[in-house]
This record gives C-alpha cells, sequence and structure tokens, in this order.
C-alpha cells in the first residue's frame, strides 16, 4: 500500500514539474482583468463582451481574456479596488484594472498605471470619437491613462401619478431652481403622524453628491489652469445653501430626520420607487430597478433643474480600462481595450445593461426609439465630469460631510465649503 | 540556514538537556521566524513609515513628524477619536453588566441549562457581516422590524440608524448581542468559585442578593479585569460592525465614523498609508495607556480567591 502511495506521489510531482506550455496548444495569451462587480447587470454585459472578444479578434491573434472579479473597498457609492496596491506593489498585478473613471487620476499619481499614448497609437486606438466627459477622465498631467468603458449620466426623475394627485401636469415639470422649490412645496404632504411624502428630497439618490447641485448653479469645483479645486465657489455655497433653506421650509430636523428614512431604502424601498417623494435625480442606469420594482409608475425624465434657465446641466461618471504598472502582456491588453471601444462591443454593452456606450454613434442608434432615453441623449453631450485630480476620492466624501455637517446646524455652507477649500488644496498641493 | 549560524555563535552547553534545547528552538522555529516576519518586521517598519509619504504604491518621502501634526489639525479625527472613546466608555460596561446578568442566570440549575447557554453563545458565531446585515434590516427605520413593534405599542418610530442621536446608541445594543464570549468566560468563574463560601453565607443567613453581592461580585473581578481589558480593546479597534452598517460612510454625519474605519479609508481609499501608520501608532499608545491605567488600578478593586 505504502509503495503505491509513493509511486503515485511520485508521478504527482513530476507531472506538477512539467512546463505548463507543453500542455498548451498553441501559443495563447492570457489577458487577466480585474473588476469589481460581483453581480447584476454590468456583469453580464462584461460576459457578453468578453465572450464575443475571445471568440473573434481574441482567437484570431491568439488572446484569451479571463475576467476576475476583486473585492473592493466600498464608501457609499464608490469603490476603491486596494486589492490592486497590494498586486502592484508585490508585481504581481493583472493586464488589465477596470477603475471607476474618476479614480484614474489617483492612480496616475501614484505612477501605478502605465501611459497608453503609445501603446494605442501601435495598434491605431483613438478616443477621440468618444464624448468629451470620457476621454477627459482619462488623462491625467496629459497622458492617457485609461479607455473609457462605459458610463451614466443623472436627470430629473418625475412620477406623474404623485403630479396627478396634486393637480399639476407635465407642463408644471420645473425648469428652473425656482420651479423646482415652488413644485417641491406643492407636493409635501404632512399629517399628524408626520410627512405622508415629499415633492423633491435635494440630496436624495444621485441629488446626494453636491457636484449636482454645485453645476447646476452655474458653479466650476475645479480651476485646471492653476490646479486649485475651487469647492467654495459662490455659486457651490449658494446650491448648498438652496438645500438647507428648502430643507428648513419643512422644518429643518423634522425634514431632515423623516428624510434620512426614506432615502436609506433601495431596490422596493427606494423612497422614489416606494412613492414617498415625487421627484428625484437618478442615474440613468437606475431605470432597471424602477422598470423591475415600479413597472406601472408613470415616469417622466427630465433635464435636472438649473438656478438660469438657459444652462444644461448633468455629470457623468463612467469606468475605464487601465493597464497597472508590471503588467505582463500591455500589447495582447490593449488589442482587447480596442475591442471593447469598437462599435460592435459598445453596442454589446447597451443592449445588455443600461448603461451609457461612451460613442455618441451607439447610444444614438439604439436609444434613438427609446422614450426613457429621449432626455438622457439630450442632456448627455453637456454632462460634466468629477475634476480628475489625485484627491478625487477624499474630495468625494469630505463634499458629502460637508452636505451632512450643514444640514445638521454643524456649520454653514460658506463656513464648510471654505474650511474644505483650506484643506483639500492642501491634501492637492502635495502631488 | 539560520539554525546553522546559530551553531556556530553559540556555544550549547552540552547534554540531554541542550539537546532539548536545541530540539524546542528547532521545533518552534517556524513560529518565531512567522511571528519576525510577518509581525515584528511590519510593525517596527510602520513606525519608519508613519514618517514618509508612504503609499503602497510608493515607497513616498521622509516628512519627519509631519503625517502627526496633520493629524492633530484634522477635524474627521478627532471626531473618530470622540466616537471611538465614546462607543468605548458606554458598550464595555454595558456588555460588562449584561453579560455577568445573563451568566449569574445561566448558572442555576436547571434540565434545560444546556439549551439556554447554547442561544445566548450563538450569536458570537455569526460572522459580523450577516449581524450588521440582519441588524440593519431589523433597525430601519421605515420597514424595520423593531419599530413596527413599538408602533403597535403606540411608539413612535425611532430612526436608529438615520440619526446621529441615535446610531451609536443602536451600535451598543447590537454590540451587546454578541455578549456570549464573555457570558462564557464569566460562568467559568462562576462555576471557580468555591463552594464552601456560600454555605458559610447560608450559615449566617445571607440572603440571594447578599451572596451575590459580597461573595460572588469580588470573586469574579478577576474575570471581570479580564473582560475589561479585551472588551477594551475590542471597542478601541471596532471596524467590521460600523463598516458594514453604513457601507463604508460611517454616516449619519460621521456619528458612525470610528477610528479604524478612518485609518482603513486613509490608507486604502486616499493611497495615505504613511497617515494611516501615524495613525495606528497613536491608536497603540491610547490602548497601551488605558491598559496599564486598568491593570494599575486593578491592585485596589481585583480580588484573587486564596
Amino acid at each position: 500500500m505504502k509503495r503505491y502511495l509513493a509511486l503515485v506521489l511520485t508521478l504527482v510531482l513530476l507531472a506538477a514539474c512539467m512546463p505548463l506550455g507543453a500542455l498548451a496548444e498553441g501559443e495563447v495569451t492570457t489577458v487577466t482583468v480585474w473588476h469589481t462587480w460581483g453581480s447584476g447587470a454590468n456583469l453580464d454585459a462584461l460576459n457578453v463582451i468578453v465572450d464575443s472578444f475571445n471568440e473573434t479578434v481574441g482567437k484570431e491573434k491568439g488572446i484569451v481574456v479571463d475576467i476576475n472579479y476583486v473585492a473592493s473597498k466600498q464608501s457609499g457609492n464608490t469603490h476603491t479596488m486596494e486589492k490592486l496596491m497590494a498586486a502592484i506593489a508585490a508585481n504581481e498585478a493583472p493586464d488589465i484594472a477596470l477603475l471607476d473613471n474618476f479614480q484614474v487620476a489617483s492612480w496616475a499619481a501614484q505612477n501605478a498605471l502605465m501611459p497608453l499614448d503609445e501603446l494605442m497609437e501601435s495598434v491605431k486606438l483613438d478616443i477621440g470619437n468618444m464624448y468629451d466627459w470620457a476621454q477627459e477622465g482619462s488623462s491625467y498631467r496629459g497622458s492617457t491613462y485609461s479607455i473609457p468603458y462605459n458610463g451614466e449620466v443623472r436627470c430629473l426623475f418625475v412620477n406623474m401619478d404623485m403630479f396627478e394627485d396634486a393637480g399639476l401636469t407635465e407642463a408644471d415639470i420645473p425648469r428652473t431652481i425656482d420651479q423646482l422649490t415652488e413644485v417641491a412645496k406643492k407636493l409635501t404632504i404632512e399629517d399628524e403622524q408626520g410627512f405622508v411624502q415629499a415633492g423633491f428630497i435635494p440630496w436624495n439618490n444621485a441629488g446626494k453628491p453636491i457636484y449636482t447641485w454645485g453645476w447646476a448653479f452655474g458653479g466650476e469645483f475645479y480651476d485646471a489652469e492653476n490646479n486649485v479645486l475651487t469647492v467654495n465657489a459662490p455659486e457651490i455655497i449658494e446650491a448648498v445653501q438652496w438645500e438647507y433653506d428648502l430643507a428648513s421650509s419643512f422644518g429643518l430636523t423634522k425634514f431632515r430626520d423623516w428624510a434620512s428614512s426614506v432615502t436609506s431604502g433601495s431596490g422596493t424601498t427606494d423612497a422614489f420607487i416606494a412613492g414617498k417623494v415625487a421627484m428625484t435625480v437618478k442615474r440613468n442606469d437606475e431605470l432597471t430597478d424602477i422598470n423591475t420594482y415600479a413597472p406601472d409608475m408613470n415616469l417622466v425624465i427630465a433635464p435636472i433643474p438649473t438656478k438660469d434657465e438657459s444652462l444644461t446641466t448633468t455629470w457623468a461618471g463612467g469606468w475605464g480600462w487601465t493597464i497597472p504598472r508590471g503588467s505582463q502582456h500591455p500589447e495582447a491588453a490593449i488589442e482587447f481595450m480596442k475591442y471593447t471601444a469598437s462599435e460592435e462591443a459598445q453596442t454589446l454593452l447597451v443592449n445588455h445593461c443600461n448603461k451609457l456606450s461612451v460613442l455618441d454613434t451607439v447610444n444614438t442608434a439604439v436609444y434613438a426609439d427609446n422614450p426613457q432615453f429621449e432626455t438622457v441623449l439630450e442632456v448627455l453631450p453637456y454632462a460634466r465630469i468629477r475634476p480628475a485630480v489625485p484627491v478625487g476620492q477624499m474630495l468625494w466624501d469630505n463634499l458629502n460631510t460637508v452636505l451632512n455637517n450643514v444640514l445638521n446646524d454643524i456649520g454653514t455652507p460658506e463656513s464648510e465649503l471654505n474650511a474644505l477649500y483650506e484643506s483639500i488644496n492642501d491634501e492637492l498641493s502635495m502631488y | 540556514m539560520g539554525i546553522n549560524k546559530h551553531h556556530k555563535v553559540i556555544r550549547w552547553p552540552r547534554g540531554i538537556e541542550s539537546r532539548k534545547a536545541k530540539m524546542g528552538l528547532l521545533f518552534t522555529m517556524p513560529w518565531i521566524i512567522g511571528l519576525l516576519v510577518f509581525y515584528a518586521y511590519p510593525l517596527i517598519s510602520s513606525i519608519y513609515y508613519s514618517l514618509t509619504t508612504y503609499s503602497v504604491l510608493n515607497p513616498g518621502k521622509y516628512i519627519g513628524l509631519k503625517n502627526y501634526q496633520r493629524l492633530f489639525k484634522d477635524a474627521l479625527f478627532w471626531k473618530s477619536v470622540t466616537n471611538t472613546l465614546y462607543f468605548a466608555a458606554i458598550s464595555v460596561p454595558v456588555n460588562i453588566v449584561v453579560g455577568i446578568v445573563i451568566a449569574l442566570l445561566l448558572n442555576f440549575r436547571s434540565k434545560a441549562i444546556g439549551i439556554y447557554r447554547t442561544i445566548f453563545f450563538i450569536p458570537t458565531l455569526v460572522p459580523v457581516i450577516a449581524t450588521a446585515t440582519v441588524w440593519k434590516f431589523l433597525l430601519d427605520s421605515q420597514y424595520g422590524l423593531i419599530n413596527q413593534l413599538l408602533n403597535l405599542l403606540g411608539i413612535a418610530s425611532v430612526p436608529w440608524l438615520t440619526s446621529a442621536r441615535f446610531s451609536k446608541i443602536s451600535l451598543v445594543m447590537i454590540a451587546a448581542w454578541g455578549v456570549g464570549q464573555a457570558i462564557i468566560v464569566n460562568l467559568a468563574g462562576l462555576q471557580d468559585i468555591s463552594p464552601a463560601y456560600y454555605e458559610a453565607a447560608e450559615v449566617d443567613g445571607a440572603n440571594g442578593f447578599q451572596k451575590v453581592r459580597h461573595i460572588t461580585l469580588p470573586l469574579l473581578t478577576p474575570v471581570i479585569f479580564y473582560n475589561l481589558v479585551m472588551g477594551m480593546i475590542k471597542a478601541l479597534q471596532t471596524f467590521t460592525l460600523p463598516y458594514s452598517l453604513t457601507g463604508g460612510e460611517g454616516t449619519p454625519v460621521n456619528s458612525l465614523m470610528f477610528y479604524v474605519m478612518y485609518l482603513y479609508s486613509n490608507a486604502f481609499g486616499y493611497m495615505k498609508m504613511g497617515y494611516a501608520s501615524a495613525m495606528a501608532w497613536i491608536l497603540f499608545v491610547i490602548i497601551l495607556v488605558l491598559t496599564l491605567v486598568v491593570v494599575r488600578s486593578s491592585r485596589h478593586w481585583v480580588q484573587y480567591q486564596d
């Protein structure tokens, strides 16, 4: 018995020592891709695109793309791929990492990503046909660090059933901040028990980031020429003050506490889907949830109201492919990235999830007949992106803190944003 | 190889004792090496990193005590310090009291005592993430079971996790749910108390309360002391529960932003491992000082049998 065991073990050892290449048929390069989508439509779309690549271009060029989910550090809606940090430091980096585009600058500033310009030239990949917002997020200090993959924009979602109950029509959908305030008050209902419904909670859903209202008031968050984050611009202070004033008009503490209890939900308990608010700012990909959980809602999607009626504003988030420092197969990686930027792959993307393509031609072709996307397509060219600075995540977290502090009377919009101006520019100056 | 080196340098005494010592060293070597490489080295290097702009991705520059200076000016750092101390100051005594009361109840002789003990121990076997998820549902302001029950009793809904007034109390409650570990230690302590004391007290006509007050509690102080030190360290390092309850944000109004959460944000969210290392050493000093204070004070209140 023992002798047999020894024989088997020896054979296993011998097999383990054999070079792997000897088993493989032909030369195939495996490109490992790390992403942070554990499940859902984003992952489904990604799988379809990867399969399609592996069967077409991949087969032709001997490249197999292998996607891997990695857990990430979460902060509300943002994710940081912390495992990538350790992997790069240990020289075990994947060939491609799919990163949230507003963090690309942070990674690039740490010298953690490869500049892509030369690789792009070698495979004739040009991202000049993509939206401006997609391109802007890809570059840091003059070099390109990511190939934009997808995006999404924010719009005002209106529950027309609630409008009609209050005797309002589509003509009453607000275009300006003043109109929004007025309609919000009309739609807010309170009884002895407390609030029954609100017309509008400015910081609900995608209205939470101060970016949404800062831009709607005509503010600018970043002065690229002088590398200063202008978070205390008068328009931004005015925007936060407006959020505070609107809440105060209903009784600050009462409204805030009720709002935080209804806005903490998601899925069926999302405040808008549950019919607790008549209007909210949402991302276009949140349509999936509405169509799933509230398919009968009489929904109208309108541009985000602005201070000045002539201004159209929205902002885009999105993801981009990057090649981490230490990638073993950058040449094969860029082939896959080029494929994802093609009309073919981008069409697969929008057909399998509610994200947007980074190509205008694809969005127009796919969504032209979809009434839910009419406004989305209209505002898309005007989309802004969060400043591409190395302190993007810290700025995001701190802007949320400013809003919370203001709503809890810990500070005024002016004092909070002035303090943030000092601290965040101090951080930025270290890069 | 390391052992051979030692052979040359250190002259071992001969004989059986020395052979035993050598063998002992040989067999503990994997642990000693592991401890040095995976504990001592990172620990000591983090002192150096706390003086740099290290980001994991880059070695960074040496900046002296700048990280420490910046920390003392960082409002969120102070917020996280107060949050953590506040939580520890409430949660640790609550857990000790709850732990003792339940242990006393579970110390009675009853047929089903094994079942009761198991029931109280089960929550500690649940992973913290699962605990957080379940409690998030239970404490939901709108749809939570606890508020529904309160409403049935005619009490208005409480914004448990959505208002800064209640968030830390909610966390103390959830933490108290996992008190099973302390209960087991307390039970062991209770069983250790010699029945002779109780018999003597009965002869003297002591009632149940007097027995607990004058025999059980004093003789349980070594166990309370242990639970106090361990509970304090655990509370000061609280991370998983508030992190998973708030999706990493420490909401509302940073009232659940705990020290280690902010440390983690700096290290992995903002890529400031040097800054985070400085935070870790400050926490180490805080824990060291508090533990020393408790250990010093223990002379006055901890009583050992015999």
